[in-house]
């Protein structure tokens, strides 16, 4: 790793052999003349090291286990109606937004792994200290965060939907014809994809910034994430009055994010347990409102008040 | 002041004048560190009270009581925390407006844990020079060299987990200089180490001063670390400053003389005291090596009494000495009452335990 | 008067018998009874070598226990203290077993190295809990007794969940002294203290063995050791390395001559006068005036040297051992 143009290798390299009998310390700790990138450069640096953590690489065995479970489960996913359709052409397509129903629980999952990975061990074993005490602000920390783990849930919901939409087209009769005639269903999955993404990437981060023990976060999140489907089902039922009935909905991210792609690929959206469905625009403003209240609450965790 | 405190604080300013020549931001400003009626209050606690500072660029012992207002003024200094009132500079910038700035040519070595166990110490130092702008080639290449250069070799590519505290002290202090700042604070470098590894890390922080002309910023308990590796002094006592200046040789604490003999001590005790001479066999500042008793200086005859009873009594004479001052002597003088200061400030900052 | 034993590292030494001045106990000072006798002990976990075969005395005093970061000091504390059984060995305290028997409990105060103090009480309740766990008859009087020996009395009543390092050092040194025990055990003590903190227990350290009390600290901070005690014990890598008076010690390490320094009013009549003397092996005069004698026979020199003094009337100002200091005895020992 020894890069030849790095100022300080070459002294070091031309006093080799009369530095023999140095103390060790002699031999050419050099000042550093190269680049300073600056808060940008920490920032992306923090996003790929965050990213490589969280994915278990250059840790043992045991983190990587998750991940790589989880990466097969949505190839699987993928693969297994894409083989239908290329063998059995009659058989039905499992169509854009069922497909998100299928991978959304293993996004749940995957972020309820990485999420605590992102936050709860620099709180806990107190590296925090020597992140602030760098050139970025406690701000850029969270932004970081957050965009670490929104890339690496975009691997596990755009990356396989538009993977599958590719497959899709390539089995049509003429797939050049039908990448340019479906481009707007990609158009539509990489709404989704990013929208969900941040949606369940910030409430991962949120619940993960409470606490200091990764356990405890996972077992939050992912018991969060079940307890509030039932949660909404129950407060709605017990509530009256229809109008305030349908808002309960935002309780339950499972609901929301099944109506929300549903609505964005034009389906019907039957009348449930919170009565009658919302239209597109009030999904989509719901998640950004609950993605605004996370980003805060965090700001509010992670940023002194004086 | 003496002249050869003088010179030896010229000295390391030398040094460190050659730094700054080719290194832009703090060739103009000759103090490294400034304030001007700097204050934090944290609610109704003061925890640093109109603090007015000028360092110039040296190795810096910080000193106080526990609860003093040290760690605010690291924290103020590094601008994690804005100051109630008043202005500080570091390196010439603003710790207000400019604290990603300071940032960048400062390193920081707390004094709690704070090494991420799963991680190697190689990645973790390369992934702090990175935070601190390094780009990802050099920051390895840095790692490599420093940790090197703080005694880890080939323990560099192991998880931290298995590290011994002293190993671990390393890592924090090769974080803090991976980026080559032009100042580093260090919080309690040598706590938890043994004799032998505080001697290497005094050592390493000796060198990064003298040699690398990297100003230093040491707060610790331990006098005698701060004796062997600075020659500047700032004590802070309840949030006040009460004494910032060189330190090097500060003459003789008094001409009363220490004084251990092997044998029948009490005879000997007895005579000099038959003599004419004040003998306290157990002075109560405790400043001497146990075993020694002081005399109390009564001119020249004292030395000749001294000598004499020993050489009547065929009793060895061990040692004779005049205590020099010491910084314990200075420290003693103006901290008003340590032993029972009320860390008020610490509860305060722990209270707000988020950062 | 003084003794001090070097132990080899190597192992299964035969001890030799040029010992006439030697105690029978490495550690323990002729003419002093043993508080404190260890006699081959060991200490395993599973296959770790925490110490052994470790014997030696401690007499009242104040007796140092250094050595490097794992070396097996806080096992030897613990050994003492009763917490741990020794795998193999004999431990007593006044006569009883280290373990099992109250009356060596009675007779013994631990000030732990650990921080788990419970931070919901007072400085005051914790102490008087300790003088109360150890049916003193007239716990109050005791607590406020310890208290104000360790200068806490004002802040007795705040919690200790709210205390500075400093503060729980000296309150676990008030639990430890509430029953006046005769042996104390003390693991990093000045730990987290400030400055003057640390010369108050300095001090406190120094009174208390002046007192006759047994006291055994650990620490890390040898210019700190050398005010309160002359008395070490060195382990290294679970073994003695080395007992009794540091400067007698440093007196067995034969492979450094030992170098003093002297300044005198007529340095160089002395230098010629100490010449004369078949202890000295050298002597020069430095930039600064001083002289630097070297000898091999350090008591002989000691002795000498105020005779010829005031024969060759010259005024002594200053007499240094250059290289006794603690710090540079525990090197030599360390190095081996």
């Amino acid at each position: 790793m020894v890069a030849p143009e790095t100022p300080m290798s070459s002294p070091a390299i031309a006093t080799a052999a009369p530095a023999r009998h140095g103390e060790v310390y002699d031999r050419g700790y050099q000042h550093y003349d190269g680049p300073r990138l600056g808060r940008r450069h920490a920032v992306s640096a923090l996003i790929r090291y965050s990213m490589k953590r969280a994915l278990g690489i250059k840790k043992s065995w045991t983190s990587k286990v998750i991940p790589i479970l989880l990466y097969l489960a949505v190839a699987i996913v993928v693969v297994i109606p894409i083989g239908i359709r290329a063998f059995l052409p009659s058989a039905g397509v499992l169509e854009y937004w069922d497909f998100f129903g299928f991978i959304f629980v293993l996004e749940g999952i995957f972020v309820a792994t990485i999420a605590p990975e992102m936050l709860c061990g620099d709180r806990r074993e107190n590296v925090l200290s020597l992140y602030f005490s760098r050139a970025i602000t406690r701000f850029d920390y969270l932004l970081a965060k957050l965009g670490a783990t929104a890339i690496l849930t975009l691997t596990m919901s755009f990356v396989p939907a538009a993977i599958y939409w590719l497959l899709r087209q390539l089995l049509e009769d003429k797939p050049l014809s039908a990448l340019a005639h479906n481009a707007d269903d990609l158009g539509r999955i990489a709404v989704a994809g990013v929208l969900i993404a941040f949606y369940l990437g910030s409430i991962g981060l949120t619940i993960s910034s409470f606490t200091g023990r990764k356990s405890i976060a996972v077992a939050i999140i992912i018991i969060g994430f079940l307890v509030s489907t039932t949660l909404a089902y129950t407060l709605a039922a017990a509530v009256e009055d229809d109008t305030l009935q349908r808002f309960f909905v935002f309780l339950s991210p499972t609901d929301v994010i099944e109506g929300f792609v549903f609505r964005l690929f034009d389906q019907p959206v039957f009348e449930d347990e919170f009565g009658e469905a919302f239209g597109l625009t009030e999904y989509v403003a719901g998640m950004l409102v609950v993605i605004a209240a996370c980003c805060g609450i965090m700001y509010w965790r992670y940023v002194p008040n004086d | 002041m003496s002249v050869s405190t003088d010179q030896k604080f010229a000295g390391s300013m030398g040094a460190a004048g050659q730094r700054v020549a080719g290194d832009g931001p703090v060739a103009t400003a000759p103090p490294i560190i400034e304030a001007r009626g700097l204050t934090k209050r944290y609610g109704g606690v003061v925890a640093l009270d109109r603090l007015d500072l000028r360092i110039p660029r040296a190795a810096i012992g910080l000193l106080g009581p526990n609860g003093a207002g040290k760690t605010t003024l690291l924290r103020l200094l590094l601008g994690l925390t804005r100051p109630t009132e008043g202005t500080a500079s570091v390196l010439g910038f603003d710790t207000r407006s400019q604290g990603t700035k300071i940032r960048e040519r400062v390193g920081y070595m707390p004094e709690s844990d704070c090494l991420p166990m799963g991680t190697t110490a190689a990645d973790f130092v390369g992934h702090m020079a990175e935070m601190s702008g390094l780009p990802a080639r050099q920051a390895r290449q840095r790692a490599a060299d420093v940790l090197y250069h703080v005694g880890l070799d080939e323990e560099r590519y192991r998880l931290i987990r298995g590290f011994s505290q002293g190993m671990k002290q390393r890592v924090k202090l090769a974080q803090a200089i991976v980026h080559d700042p032009d100042l580093v604070f260090l919080d309690e470098p040598t706590n938890g180490m043994d004799p032998q590894g505080r001697e290497e890390m005094l050592e390493l922080i000796i060198r990064i001063h003298r040699t690398l002309g990297i100003a230093v910023v040491v707060s610790s308990h331990i006098l005698e670390d701060i004796e062997r590796v600075c020659d500047y002094v700032v004590i802070i006592d309840g949030g006040r400053l009460v004494l910032s200046q060189p330190i090097g040789d500060l003459g003789p604490a008094s001409s009363d003389l220490l004084v251990r003999v092997d044998g029948d001590v009490t005879t000997f005790v007895q005579r000099l005291t038959q003599a004419g001479l004040r003998v306290d066999t157990n002075p109560a500042d405790a400043t001497g090596a146990l075993g020694e008793f002081l005399v109390y200086f009564d001119g020249d005859r004292t030395y000749d009494i001294i000598r004499d009873t020993a050489a009547d009594l065929g009793i060895a004479l061990r040692s004779l000495r005049t205590r020099s001052r010491s910084l314990e002597d200075l420290y003693l003088g103006n901290v008003t009452d340590g032993a029972i200061a009320e860390p008020a400030t610490v509860i305060a900052e722990a209270g707000r335990g988020r950062a | 008067m003084t003794d001090g034993r070097v132990t080899s590292l190597a192992p299964a030494k035969p001890e030799t018998s040029d010992s006439a001045e030697r105690p029978q106990m490495p550690g323990l000072i002729a003419g002093r009874e043993p508080t404190i006798v260890v006699e081959h002990v060991s200490k395993w976990y599973g296959d770790i070598v925490a110490v052994s075969d470790l014997t030696f005395g401690i007499g009242s005093g104040v007796t140092a226990l250094l050595g490097p970061n794992g070396a097996g000091k806080s096992t030897t504390l613990k050994l003492l203290a009763g917490l741990l059984a020794p795998s193999t060995g004999k431990i007593s305290i006044l006569g009883q077993p280290a373990r099992g028997k109250p009356g060596a409990y009675r007779a013994l105060g631990l000030v732990p190295e650990q921080e788990h103090i419970y931070p919901f009480l007072t400085g005051r309740e914790f102490v008087r809990m300790n003088a109360i766990l150890q049916r003193l008859p007239r716990p109050d009087e005791a607590t406020e007794r310890a208290l104000a020996l360790v200068d806490m009395t004002a802040a007795a009543d705040r919690k200790l969940g709210g205390y500075s390092k400093g503060m729980r050092q000296r309150i676990k040194v008030a639990a430890a002294l509430v029953h006046a025990p005769a042996v104390i055990l003390m693991d990093e003590p000045l730990n987290g203290t400030d400055p003057a903190q640390r010369a108050q227990l300095i001090r406190l350290i120094r009174e208390l063995g002046a007192a006759g009390k047994t006291i055994l600290v650990s620490s890390h901070v040898l210019v700190e050791v050398e005010r309160f005690a002359e008395n070490i014990l060195v382990i290294v890598n679970g073994k003695l390395a080395a007992a009794g008076d540091y400067r007698a010690i440093r007196e067995r390490i034969d492979e450094h001559d030992h170098a003093i320094r002297i300044r005198a009013d007529e340095p160089r009549w002395l230098a010629a006068a100490l010449i004369s003397s078949p202890a000295t092996r050298a002597v020069r005069i430095d930039a600064q005036g001083r002289i630097i004698a070297e000898t091999n026979d350090v008591r002989t020199f000691y002795r000498e040297l105020p005779r010829l003094a005031r024969k060759a009337q010259v005024r002594l100002f200053e007499v240094q051992p250059a290289d006794e200091s603690l710090t540079s005895v525990f090197a030599y020992l360390v190095e081996r």
